[in-house]
């Protein structure tokens, strides 16, 4: 190739790229204006579909109904993409929300719309591209139906018909991200407004009306609203909406109400999911162990974050029970099998996500002395005799003491319940084979998790390697979630990290005493 | 040399890009859920190709031989996303339901291979003419397709109501499913190729792949069997 033909071939790709490049910017000059009059068009029908009002007045840049500052970067933190006040006949009518979470495999854009009262009047799914036939499904009756009138609280995600949001089975990972974005977003700009509100009657000298604000966030919002619209002008907000809103103010509540903007926050949005699930709980997924002793079993810690999707099976709890090791020696790490999400799994788990499963449930089979041992343990790890490490850990040996192998029985939160799991590995601490011992989940979805296509991924893996991927080929570096049961697999496959570092760590601990 | 005309024909019919040639059958499957989908498609890709033809026709002889398909590739993608942007700004509606397909024009395989295989070797005029013939065809197919499958499965044609407006039709919803496009390009596709062939007088026998021998076997003149025997004896 000489310089000519070099010359002529750079000259070549240069020229295309900068004549097309040119005429792709005249072209973008002439239909940036018209795409985004056809947005805003598309935007505003949407918004009249879910709310139709005569005005939308955004609360992130119109200069009459604009928020605080800070409390915009507030609300876009907790994914609130946009927010306008719908005004009908001059009368508040209502919020229209824009907001999104990543799913399973895109960004799921939501627009939906509130009553004064804070209940969702319509939703729909602006931007997703899901798995098609399943991840899909948010986009549809029924799923979307059942957002309807829900207020914040019951915006939480179950699996089973309440007057929550059932997930979609097969589905649950785009079901969450949907619901939780509609439910961050929508606490979010309560909050907001509430505190908008309290700003401004700070500032105000008209302590009396402020005084009469109710607690309960449904009823007090609408007219903390009316209040933050001088969008809607003097005229408007407050004969109109006052008369409505004093009739469930029946409670007068707490006077201090506008002196700490901070506190009228938090009392009126917590208690909400807390009163609500102790009243339904019972009835729904059994969290306690079949069969293991029941006193012992439920062992779940209150969680750190009381609203939202996590508290919710928390809240229900009785009495946190302690977990007391047998050999409390001052070591209860070493006894006691804990298996705390890591931050990166706490999404991928369902609903209830700080687990803190407590192996006294073993204890049936455990004795100190190490003798007994589940005999599905045995079958994993044939050997002459075992002793414990953890609760739920066992080392095998042979006929003179020599360690040959460990073997553990573990459990992980799954979809529907616990999912109890053993598996045996070398002295190195890699896998060897790993079962499924005991679990309950969906058939034809969670259940695939029994299968050895998946199980046989575990092999030959140390703890490093026990990750998780979705979408991947197989590799020796990670596990392959099952997809449409991403819930069951990311339990099985934490579980299995978790207890073998801890099985790890505390043998190490034994070797360097 | 053909006429215009007969390059015309040439691509909407005898080497139609769906039905003879099997091209673009991507968009083909999945945009003709519609008519009004299939044809938005086809004239999409009919501006696209014929201005990627013509423009590389006309460069055919500056074109460096080792970087022609990028070459191809920047100029058809250039066209391919003014469409979309246009789409986007004049006709949302359309855009959307396109959705894609509209950006993926850049892959299908028409405006690729009608310059690789006519653009380069043929003068602009004829190449946009083919341009034009190949993506009238490909309009055509896409249309027919997008209206047997939203009739039978939607019973509307272009979003009106025909068959949905006798109150005892129960669509068939499969046809605007996936399954109903490759059931209705596969009969399409047959029926396409028998007409062809029937129209070549070969007759139905090698539409469906047979010899004409097979079926009529030759027959031998009297007089040269004789003769032969004659002359042996």
């Amino acid at each position: 190739m000489n310089y000519k033909e070099i010359a002529k071939t750079a000259s070549n790709l240069l020229i295309v790229c900068l004549c097309v490049g040119a005429l792709l910017a005249l072209a973008n000059q002439i239909t940036r204006e018209p795409i985004k009059a056809q947005e805003l068009k598309a935007t505003l029908e949407s918004r009249q579909k879910l709310l139709p009002a005569d005005e939308y007045v955004d609360l992130f840049t119109d200069e009459k109904g604009k928020l605080d500052d800070d409390l915009i970067t507030g609300l876009k933190e907790k994914k609130v993409l946009s927010v306008v006040k719908a005004v009908k006949n001059g009368n508040f009518c209502g919020f229209v929300i824009e907001t999104g979470k990543t799913g399973y495999s895109s960004f799921i854009k939501t627009m939906y719309s509130v009553n004064p009262k804070y209940q969702i009047a319509g939703i729909l799914v602006k931007e997703q591209a899901e798995t098609p036939g399943l991840g899909d499904k948010i986009t549809k009756e029924p799923f979307i139906g059942r957002f309807k009138n829900k207020s914040v609280s019951s915006l939480i995600l179950t699996k089973t018909e309440d007057e929550n949001i059932k997930a979609i089975t097969g589905a649950t990972i785009s079901s969450r991200a949907m619901t939780e974005s509609v439910h961050d977003s929508l606490e979010a700009l309560i909050g907001a407004i509430k505190e908008q509100a309290a700003r401004k009657a700070g500032t105000s000298t008209q302590q009396g009306e402020t005084t009469e604000t109710p607690s309960p966030v449904q009823e007090n919002t609408p007219a903390a609203a009316a209040e933050t619209a001088p969008a809607t002008s003097t005229e408007t907000p407050a004969p109109a909406i006052s008369p409505e809103k004093a009739a469930p103010a029946e409670t007068p509540a707490v006077n201090e109400t506008p002196v700490k903007p901070q506190e009228v926050k938090k009392p009126a949005v917590k208690p909400e999911p807390v009163k609500h699930t102790t009243g339904k709980k019972p009835g729904k997924s059994p969290v306690k162990k079949p069969g293991k002793k029941p006193g012992k079993s439920s062992g779940k810690a209150p969680a750190g974050k009381p609203h939202g999707l996590k508290a919710k099976p928390v809240s229900h709890a009785q009495e946190p029970r302690k977990m007391v090791a047998p050999k409390s020696d001052g070591k209860p790490s070493v006894n006691t099998l804990i298996i705390r999400p890591e931050e990166g799994n706490v999404k991928q788990h369902d609903a209830p996500a700080p687990v803190q499963i407590n192996f006294n449930m073993f204890h049936s089979d455990v004795y100190a002395a190490g003798v007994q041992i589940d005999p599905r343990l045995k079958e994993l790890l044939p050997a002459y005799g075992y002793e414990q490490v953890v609760s739920g850990g066992f080392r095998g040996l042979d006929k003179y003491g020599k360690t040959t192998g460990y073997v553990v029985k573990t459990v992980g939160k799954g979809y529907a319940g616990d999912i109890i799991v053993g598996y045996s590995a070398d002295t190195s601490f890699r896998l060897i084979t790993v079962r499924i011992l005991q679990q309950n989940e969906t058939p034809g979805y969670g259940d695939k998790t029994e299968k050895s296509d998946f199980l046989g991924q575990f092999k030959g893996k140390s703890s490093e390697k026990i990750v998780v991927r979705k979408n991947a080929p197989q590799s020796d570096d990670y596990i392959c979630a099952i997809s449409h049961a991403t819930i069951s697999s990311t339990a099985v496959i934490n579980c299995v990290r978790g207890s073998l570092e801890r099985l790890r760590t505390a043998v190490k601990q034994e070797e360097g005493k | 040399m053909k006429s215009y005309l007969e390059i015309f024909k040439n691509g909407l019919w005898k080497e139609n890009a769906v039905f003879v040639l099997a091209l673009g059958l991507c968009p083909a499957l999945a945009v003709t859920t519609s008519a009004s989908d299939g044809f938005g498609m086809g004239i999409a890709l009919i501006f696209v190709l014929s201005m990627s033809v013509l423009i590389l026709s006309l460069c055919r002889n500056f074109i460096s031989d080792k970087v022609r398909v990028p070459f191809f590739m920047a100029v058809i993608a250039g066209f391919t996303t003014i469409t979309d942007m246009s789409m986007k700004a004049y006709l949302p509606a359309l855009a959307k339901s396109l959705g894609l397909y509209v950006p993926l024009i850049v892959v299908n395989c028409i405006p690729l291979g009608r310059t690789e295989v006519y653009a380069t070797k043929n003068g602009p005029m004829q190449s946009l003419i083919d341009g034009l013939g190949m993506g009238a065809g490909f309009t055509i197919a896409l249309t027919v397709i997008g209206g047997i499958r939203e009739l039978l499965g939607n019973g509307t044609l272009f979003k009106i109501p025909v068959l949905a407006a006798i109150p005892s039709f129960k669509p068939a919803v499969m046809m605007i499913m996936p399954a109903g496009g490759f059931i209705v390009m596969g009969i399409l596709m047959g029926i396409y190729a028998w007409y062809n062939k029937r129209a070549s007088n070969s007759g139905v026998a090698e539409a469906f792949g047979l010899q004409d021998e097979e079926l009529v076997p030759p027959e031998i003149p009297d007089e040269i069997t004789h003769a032969s025997v004659a002359e042996k004896n």
